[in-house]
């Protein structure tokens, strides 16, 4: 795979690239199959009346949300969204503009509910479902990782991953759904993560984590599961139980607990803190999956619910939790809830609860990358900017050299992983190196000026995403690094504090 | 051409996996492994081969690969080290079903 895709070239001055049209037409992920939709409670195939449906279906969307259709109806075309996707930088794509990607779903709303698009739709840029609109629809929402980044710049404040997600809502509803995040979504349903992880298997990893903390560091750190009574609920990606780097972050969880001596579990019913109900726009689902938490908590008797590295759960967890599980009037009204494992963390560095050694991290030489859903959609602390405030100041704490990136690209202006909102599958390994291109050239900054060698983020999808595309801009996989990693490593365990 | 034909005698899916993991055996390893570039599999590699599907089998679920690694006292990322595509073919090879979307995304 890695020589069929062309990776673009760092760009010497960020200038707005020339347009090459339709060069992203071909970009289609796998279409889900009649079970993966099924289990998501969409058609298994597109419907006899799909043209019908999906109108239908926009119709609703819009009746049911202002946002959406403040956003249709107030674009004025002023170009200030064009030049700020990174899928537009790295693939020059002009569908790939944010103000184009709109047009998509804003040709056809007008078409079937204004007045103008109905009589007269030439003259505003009109147009019927046809089954060509329908193709571009299934290629073009998912070429946005509904990152946010443009929103930051539209004087109206339009969000174009609102659209988005009402476009795939649309092609889920005529039975045409993304193999990648319904499959997975129907997973969580039946086992309760995404990975499909069985009870005994999550048993059997976290045991081998003790014993591998153990054989590291001497001391017996557990990593606890469906444990009664604890004080916390942990909620973390899945990824954390399986693959690298973050299972490293999971183990600085752990070290965190252990040496603040707060009592923790994991819960085998609900171990997943993703929730790819919102890429794809289904409030069902969303709920569906975020009750299970709720269950857990109760059902375990916890008094705080915490959620671990992960950028959109944040998301889900900090924006629509009280609404979607809540009230979480049964947990301890002291703490946030629910709290980031990095506000637990901070706050505990703080009190002087936790011994650091940051020499342990001297051969590191540190940035870190603001994850999408956590710097636009979300906060920490109690302080405007916590979100980008925090986990710097924990790195700081736990290391000597850090450095960040151009301003321009980090904090709300932050450039998206390339991997976000649902495009984490192979089958767009083409667009998510491609987009990947703004961010790549803001570190490859930051390493040519400072010797940066580790790229810390606090999110399983950036993680990933990085772990893949780094070789192909010619930096080591493993400069990817678990925020929680670098505090685990800090962290004098078996010392009195 | 060569890989179509091959898979397709060995009843694969359209990604490359086995399809029935219990039609396994070192021959059909052999083949597969040939079909990812290894002509021959070595100790080590057989070791997590075999380790794989008695994880498998076991539990139902592909093992983290660290998991794997730790019990051969091999380094955390054996498996990419030793198979391409962060280990992937290493569960190709060990003639196993499709592990999911989300597994995938991670090898």
């Amino acid at each position: 795979m890695a020589e069929e895709i062309h990776v673009p070239a760092f760009r010497e001055y960020p200038i707005i690239p020339a347009i090459v049209e339709g060069s992203m037409a071909h970009s289609k992920p796998y279409v889900a199959k009649p079970d993966h939709q099924q289990s998501v409670g969409y058609p298994g195939q597109l419907v006899d009346d799909w043209q019908n449906a999906a109108v239908k279906k926009l119709g609703e969307l819009v009746s049911q949300s202002r946002a959406l259709q403040v956003f249709l109806d107030s674009c004025v075309k002023c170009g200030a969204c064009t030049d700020k996707c990174h899928y537009y930088l790295g693939t020059q794509d002009p569908l790939n503009m944010p103000v184009a990607r709109q047009d998509l779903l804003r040709a056809v709303y007008r078409r079937y509910y204004t007045f103008a698009g109905k009589y007269f739709p030439k003259l505003v840029g009109a147009k019927d479902f046809t089954e060509e609109v329908r193709d571009q629809w299934y290629s073009y929402f998912h070429q946005c990782s509904q990152c946010r980044r443009c929103s930051v710049f539209c004087p109206y404040g339009i969000d174009t991953a609102e659209i988005s997600m009402a476009g795939r809502d649309v092609l889920d509803a005529i039975g045409v759904g993304q193999k990648y995040s319904n499959e997975i979504i129907g997973k969580v349903h039946k086992v309760g993560n995404n990975l499909g992880l069985p009870e005994p298997a999550l048993a059997d990893t976290l045991e081998g984590l003790e014993e591998d903390i153990e054989d590291d560091t001497g001391v017996p750190v557990k990593v606890p599961l469906d444990v009664e009574g604890a004080e916390i609920l942990l909620i973390t990606p899945s990824a954390d139980f399986f693959a690298e780097p973050h299972i490293d972050g999971l183990i600085g969880y752990a070290k965190v607990f252990h040496q603040a001596g707060i009592s923790w579990t994991l819960s085998s019913f609900a171990s997943e803190a993703a929730n790819f109900s919102m890429f794809i726009g289904s409030h069902d689902n969303l709920k569906k999956v975020a009750m299970r938490i709720r269950q857990a908590a109760l059902d375990l008797g916890v008094k705080r619910i915490v959620v671990g590295e992960c950028g959109h759960a944040w998301r889900v967890a900090y924006s629509f939790w009280n609404t979607l599980i809540g009230p979480f009037d049964f947990l301890d009204p002291k703490y946030p809830a629910p709290q980031h494992i990095c506000e637990v963390t901070y706050d505990l560095i703080q009190r002087g609860a936790l011994k650091l050694d940051k020499e342990a991290n001297d051969h590191r030489r540190i940035t870190f990358h603001d994850s999408c859903n956590v710097a636009r959609a979300s906060r920490m602390g109690n302080i405007p900017g916590g979100q980008f405030i925090i986990p710097r100041e924990i790195i700081k704490a736990c290391a000597n050299h850090f450095f960040d990136m151009a301003p321009e690209t980090i904090h709300q202006n932050t450039f998206c992983c390339g991997g976000g909102g649902g495009l984490l599958t192979d089958d767009l390994m083409e667009l998510r190196v491609k987009g990947a291109l703004p961010r790549m050239e803001a570190l490859a900054k930051v390493v040519n000026e400072y010797d940066v060698n580790t790229l810390v983020a606090i999110c399983a999808i950036c993680k990933t995403q990085f772990a893949k595309v780094l070789p192909y801009y010619k930096f080591q996989m493993d400069m990817i690094t678990s925020l929680h990693q670098v505090v685990g490593d800090a962290i004098q365990l078996g010392t009195s504090h | 051409m060569t890989y179509l034909a091959t898979v397709s005698s060995l009843d694969c899916d359209e990604e490359g996996f086995l399809r029935d993991p219990t039609t396994w055996n070192v021959s059909v390893a052999e083949q597969l492994a040939s079909l990812h570039g290894i002509d021959q599999l070595d100790g080590k590699q057989w070791a997590l081969i075999t380790s794989l599907r008695q994880y498998y089998f076991s539990y139902n679920h592909l093992p983290p690969p660290r998991r794997i690694c730790r019990i051969h006292e091999m380094s955390n990322s054996c498996m990419s080290i030793l198979f391409d595509n962060h280990g992937i073919e290493a569960w190709r090879i060990a003639g196993l079903p499709d592990p999911g979307e989300e597994v995938k995304s991670y090898m």
